[in-house]
């Protein structure tokens, strides 16, 4: 069985000092993500409707 | 018939419908496999003996350095189909696929800036590997603003498809300058040609990260080409249909 | 060839404002250096080949920038085309131009400036040498850069262009150490000529089909 290398939500939160810059780093990563998806969604999105309304 | 099955992908018709059916399963498949690698790696994988935990950045970082230097062989590629061939989705490529390498190159400088203080004790380090990562960053930037700086799309396309191409020369002295120069910068514990340095059970959750990520890169560059298509073929009736 | 060569040295020579101001702007950079800071003079040569280098850089970038300017927007460029006037032959000769008028001073300067900051000989004969080779390649790259931006100004060429000769100055630098340190110094040397063989051949073909992309 694989253990976590965690015992509690605190030692996972703090990972011995290091865990700001873990947390950070995977907050900036997924705000990348979520940023660069929602851009091109919105865009075709807002394509799509000024199109329709053309038609 | 393999020529026949990659020409028909020349069409910006073809290719919006075909990653129209492609896309959900790539995105959805990339986000699950990229949360599995994320919450091995971080929770499940374990602790660095020099590093600490400040080590489980390298999920991040790495697969954005890789879909970084990934994303400008892809504008390379497509610069050069585009010049040879003068097919039109390859310009519409190279254009979408600039700001989402600018993006992903701002990250990989952005997490290993973050990396290099609990590690190396300094934000920011003048060795060849990072600057040819600032390097890469300015070189998307100047792909960007070569293009907007245009009214001509025509024109647009050839001069950033040329400067893509003598940009490229850049990605093999990235390769390299870990091996020219002696640097802070830790050297490839992933190469093609020996044992891997870094151990197994922080490599496969590494792994499935960088595929992952770059899965969703990928989709994320789909969804930008299909934005382009649709820009600047709004004229057609296909488009008119949608 | 010759009588293109003749043409271009005369317009260029001159526009004495041309030629004559980013080396007089070079020259001053230079013999300012020593005068921003209170260095003793073993600590001076240390960064002297830093702001050697950065100073020919940032002259030859400022020197380029109308470097076809006049041509396009006289249609001399059209007239080239034409009447089949090799085009590459046009800027390898317009490249080679500014690079004898402006390139080689700077790089005599840099051969001069380099024995009174370091009092070495050899070394600043070497410089002077490599200054020639450096320059060139600036001036190729610059010209690209300048050939893509035709007509946007010159901020938007030096974005292009930077990260191109980024490297150029990584390279120098390491040459610098190895030169100081008494090491091989030799492979920088020869990664420089290659360089140089590589855009002396290139860049008048990427310049003149991008030239003749602007002007269809």
């Amino acid at each position: 069985m694989i253990n976590m290398q965690f015992e509690s939500l605190r030692s996972l939160f703090y990972m011995n000092g290091h865990g700001i810059y873990v947390w950070v780093v995977l907050i900036i990563f997924l705000m990348v993500i979520i940023g660069l998806f929602l851009f091109y969604k919105i865009k075709i999105n807002n394509f799509k409707k000024e199109n329709n309304e053309i038609n | 018939m393999f020529k026949k099955f990659f020409h028909q992908f020349a069409s910006p018709k073809t290719f919006y419908f075909v990653s129209q059916k492609i896309f959900p399963y790539l995105f959805w498949l990339s986000i699950v496999s990229l949360i599995i690698g994320l919450i091995w790696g971080i929770l499940y994988a374990p602790v660095d003996k020099v590093q600490g935990n400040s080590y489980r950045i390298i999920y991040m970082h790495v697969p954005a350095s890789f879909a970084a230097q990934s994303l400008y062989m892809m504008i390379a590629v497509a610069s050069f189909i585009f010049l040879i061939w003068k097919v039109k989705l390859a310009a519409y490529v190279v254009k979408s696929v600039s700001l989402i390498g600018a993006s992903v190159t701002f990250l990989a400088l952005i997490s290993g800036s973050i990396w290099g203080v609990p590690t190396w004790g300094t934000w920011w380090q003048w060795d060849a590997r990072i600057t040819s990562t600032l390097i890469l960053f300015i070189m998307y930037l100047g792909l960007i603003s070569l293009h907007n700086s245009f009214n001509n799309l025509d024109k647009a396309d050839k001069f950033i498809s040329v400067l893509a191409l003598v940009g490229f020369i850049n990605i093999p002295i990235i390769k390299m300058s870990v091996n020219w120069w002696s640097t802070l910068h830790q050297p490839a514990s992933i190469t093609l040609s020996s044992k891997p340095s870094i151990d197994l059970a922080m490599l496969y959750p590494l792994m499935i990260c960088i595929f992952s990520f770059l899965g969703l890169i990928i989709a994320i560059v789909l969804r930008a080409i299909q934005y382009e298509i649709l820009l600047r073929e709004k004229n057609k009736k296909w488009i008119q249909s949608i | 060839m010759k009588g293109l060569l003749q043409i271009e040295l005369f317009k260029l020579f001159k526009k004495i404002r041309s030629w004559l101001g980013p080396v007089l702007i070079f020259t001053l950079i230079i013999i300012a250096y020593p005068l921003t800071v209170e260095y003793s003079t073993s600590e001076l040569a240390k960064s002297f080949y830093s702001i050697l280098w950065l100073g020919s850089l940032m002259t030859i970038m400022f020197s380029t920038e109308d470097i076809f300017l006049e041509d396009y927007l006289d249609g001399t460029m059209d007239q080239y085309i034409v009447n089949n006037i090799s085009l590459p032959l046009i800027v390898f000769i317009k490249i080679f131009v500014y690079w004898l008028l402006i390139g080689v001073p700077i790089g005599i300067l840099s051969f001069i400036f380099a024995i009174a900051f370091t009092s070495n000989f050899e070394s600043s004969l070497l410089i002077g040498v490599i200054s020639f080779v450096v320059n060139y390649i600036y001036f190729a790259v610059f010209s690209f850069g300048n050939s893509l931006s035709l007509n946007k100004g010159s901020l938007l060429s030096s974005l292009v262009c930077l990260p191109l000769v980024l490297p150029i100055l990584i390279t120098l630098g390491k040459f610098i150490t190895a030169l100081e340190y008494a090491l091989n110094f030799y492979s920088y040397i020869i990664l420089l000529l290659g360089v140089l063989s590589i855009i002396i051949t290139i860049i008048p073909f990427l310049i003149s089909f991008i030239l003749k992309a602007h002007l269809d």
